[in-house]
């Protein structure tokens, strides 16, 4: 396997001038990007710090790497604002999540915060798109992704509860991996929902995302799950996943997906998913609305909420714990089916139903619903097609839990990505 | 957590007092917490009536103990007294990852390890009257510790993971226990030594158990602290660090599948069968809940693949039998009669143990045949 990525940066950094010409890069574009353009909520930008921090941390496995850290994940050297501005009581957390944890337990280094929609949810933020400036960037995790885009950082961390990855990916054409359900812990994290909050991250190219990957995930004998279901295999077959019960694309891009697909892909059947499988649309609101009322109500209470997110988490039904239950075994079910129907397909969909719409779009249904609520591993690869207006399209590849490094194998091989 | 641990309660939701301190733990300004934790700290060094010690530190060798150690002696640099009150069911490991603490630190050591037939005769006792074997080391590690804190002057006693963090008694913004002389008969001994008495051993042969009384604790200015109500407790995320930092062990763990809670003793697998019996989950449910919470595995995968763990017989249960005389049949028995109201009509499964895993050893049996062999 090519893993360049991370090691270049790991050999520069083996003395204190690389250190430096790290730090330097790093600064420097922070610098020279205009403020209005800025996906970071906060920097570190004293360069003999960020040099003395990396040369302290040579020769680990992600040394040199300078860290992007979605605005929901808790660092103890930043304030951590939930997205919310004002509105989070106590930004001065003081200690870093487990992910951030164990990144800088490998060497990394944090650059800073990257912006958030207000409690990782749906309202945009004022992240302006790298590529397409006027267009939006995504919701959730849009700092993160433009930070990556922008070249700020090689990786940046994020999160996803829905498509709050895939779509910032595809819009702001950067590669993004959201591994399986559970190869991260969310201990230090903002909690929205339970059943779906995934970590991930956006990375320069796909070895920088491999190899931070295979450091990072959970691994070991306390993991017996994560291990269980991890296996290298080729994949058994392929589904085509565009279409009308799949997204709201038009048809014209979704025929740029397929003759994609074709090309690389001799084997790949069009499935139609039999249409109960939909119904997780109903059940992923229900449950979200659930855990956002739940977890945001002294927020909601106090009105340290925006009235956007206090009318989409109102819009939700009244919930007691039995409707609790019946949501949870509904999507249990759900998951059964999906699984029995992917099995150990590789999954081919649009990142996103469009590239990046004008600010503030209505979010139409897509793939990356369903591929969050089974725990997927997904990866979403951009510049891959074009819409009509000439614009870039990611293409979303995913598979069933545990299949994340056959996920990249195939795309290592088969897309030839560095 | 499961509705039957005690102290708990659901709310609408259906979420428990573990999951709601778990995101307490989230809006608790832990950097502010760390500012009263260095106030008590220097406190403690500045006018100590101790000559020689700033704290004492209750240890057992455990993922807690060494961790606490490292941020009390390496990041504060305090001078503590370590304080080992031995339950005399050591493993190897247990051992090794004890006395690798006392290296590493470089810290004076004083252990209270009483004598066998007590603790077995304790043992059985216990499983009468609160339903587990381990009353001796619940009442031992509370009452130990306090009585040399008050013989050597010491003010400030530092225990590790907060109640608050996954007891459902508590939680980290309605914390249940303010720290006093009864705090481990409150929380795990539930007896006094008292009702202990057997005709086997009188009440002078339990005097080891007693704490201080109120009197001698407000005498002694004792303040008992967490450091788990100070710092962001990260269990999974310390052990991890105290393995690559200092070579802390795990092991296999009887009744889980982690397999560092509790690893320095051989019987948590008996511990947590009993609870099993008790209220329906044992540690494995518990471990399960934990990963849940963290997002690492489904509800629906932890109740397919790890929970089962709860009611399988731990190998451990045969040397209880050695040590008391009770058979597994007694033992299912005996701590069935104290089941949860909840379960009353329930029927718990129960699967032999097929694993290939040895049955946990005694530190001093696994001694002797090194030593033999050598």
């Amino acid at each position: 396997m090519h893993l360049s990525g991370i090691g270049d940066l790991r050999n520069l950094s083996k003395d204190v001038n690389g250190c430096r010409l790290i730090a330097d890069s790093f600064i420097n574009h922070l610098e020279n990007t205009p403020n209005a353009l800025n996906p970071w909520v906060c920097t570190n930008q004293d360069v003999d710090l960020l040099t003395l921090n990396l040369f302290e941390n040579k020769n680990k496995p992600l040394s040199g790497l300078i860290l992007g850290v979605k605005d929901v994940i808790a660092t103890e050297e930043f304030p951590t604002k939930m997205g919310s501005g004002e509105n989070w009581e106590n930004p001065n957390m003081g200690f870093d999540a487990r992910i951030v944890s164990e990144a800088k337990n490998l060497g990394a280094v944090i650059g800073g915060k990257t912006k958030s929609s207000e409690f990782a949810v749906h309202k945009e933020t004022n992240v302006v798109n790298p590529h397409y400036h006027g267009r939006t960037s995504g919701t959730s995790s849009s700092g993160s992704a433009a930070a990556v885009a922008n070249g700020s950082v090689c990786i940046s961390l994020a999160t996803q509860t829905a498509g709050s990855i895939a779509r910032p990916a595809s819009y702001c054409s950067v590669l993004a991996m959201k591994p399986t359900f559970g190869d991260y812990p969310r201990t230090g994290i903002l909690k929205t929902t339970d059943e779906f909050d995934t970590v991930g991250f956006f990375g320069k190219s796909l070895s920088h995302i491999a190899e931070f990957y295979f450091a990072t995930r959970l691994k070991g004998l306390n993991y017996p799950v994560n291990e269980k279901r991890r296996s290298i295999k080729e994949f058994n077959s392929f589904i085509l996943a565009v279409g009308d019960n799949f997204d709201r694309a038009s048809n014209q891009l979704r025929n740029k997906a397929k003759q994609f697909a074709l090309k690389y892909i001799d084997k790949f059947s069009t499935i139609n998913f039999p249409l109960a499988l939909f119904e997780i649309r109903d059940i992923h609101s229900k449950i979200y609305k659930d855990n956002l009322s739940y977890y945001f109500q002294q927020e909601i209470k106090d009105n340290r909420v925006s009235s956007e997110f206090s009318s989409f988490v109102e819009s939700k039904q009244d919930t007691d714990q039995k409707k609790v239950k019946d949501h949870l075994k509904q999507l249990q079910n759900w998951r059964e089916q999906f699984n029995d129907f992917v099995g150990d397909s590789l999954i081919i969909s649009l990142g996103a139903n469009s590239s990046a719409p004008l600010k503030d779009p209505t979010y139409d249904f897509d793939m990356n619903l369903l591929i969050t609520a089974a725990g997927y591993s997904q990866i979403v690869v951009p510049n891959l097609i074009k819409d009509e207006d000439g614009k870039n399209v990611s293409i979303s590849f995913s598979a069933r839990k545990g299949f994340d490094e056959n996920l990249i194998n195939f795309l290592f091989s088969n897309l030839l990505l560095d | 957590m499961p509705e039957t641990q005690e102290g708990q309660s659901l709310d609408e939701m259906g979420f428990c007092n573990v999951c709601r301190s778990s995101e307490d733990k989230m809006k608790i300004d832990w950097h502010q917490r760390r500012l009263r934790l260095e106030v008590v700290l220097n406190r403690a060094k500045s006018h100590h009536k101790s000559d020689t010690y700033d704290c004492l530190i209750p240890i057992s060798g455990g993922k807690d103990s060494m961790y606490q150690l490292h941020v009390l002696v390496r990041e504060y640099g305090m001078r503590p007294l370590a304080v080992t009150f031995s339950h005399n069911w050591y493993s190897a490991i247990g051992m090794y990852n004890l006395f690798n603490c006392l290296e590493v630190f470089d810290i004076d050591h004083i252990m209270f390890t009483p004598r066998r037939k007590k603790v077995n005769a304790l043992a059985k006792k216990s499983l009468e009257v609160i339903g587990d074997a381990c009353w001796h080391c619940h009442a031992g590690v509370g009452a130990f510790p306090l009585k040399i804190a008050k013989d050597y002057g010491i003010k400030l006693v530092i225990w590790g993971e907060s109640i608050s963090e996954s007891s459902s008694r508590g939680t980290y913004s309605k914390p249940l226990f303010k720290f006093d002389q009864d705090y481990f008969l409150k929380v795990s001994a539930k007896v006094p030594f008292k009702e202990m008495v057997t005709p086997d051993m009188d009440e002078r042969d339990l005097k080891t158990f007693e704490s201080l009384n109120a009197d001698q604790y407000k005498q002694a200015e004792i303040e008992g602290i967490h450091l788990g109500d100070f710092i962001y407790w990260d269990e999974e995320r310390q052990t991890e660090f105290i393995k690559r930092e200092y070579d802390w062990r795990e092991t296999n763990v009887e009744g889980t599948y982690k397999r560092y809670k509790s690893a320095e003793c051989i019987m948590p697998g008996v511990h947590d069968f009993a609870n099993y019996l008790k209220r329906g989950y044992g540690r494995a449910s518990f471990h399960a809940s934990a990963d849940v919470r963290a997002g690492i595995v489904t509800r629906q995968e932890a109740f397919e693949t790890l929970t089962p763990l709860d009611s399988v017989v731990p190998k451990a249960l045969k040397y209880f039998e050695e040590i008391t005389g009770v058979n597994q049949q007694e033992f299912i028995e005996t701590v069935s009669r104290l089941k949860h109201p909840l379960l009353t009509n329930t029927s718990l499964e129960i699967n032999q143990n097929d694993s290939e895993v040895n049955a946990p050893s005694l530190f001093f049996e696994d001694l002797k045949r090194w030593t033999s062999e050598n």
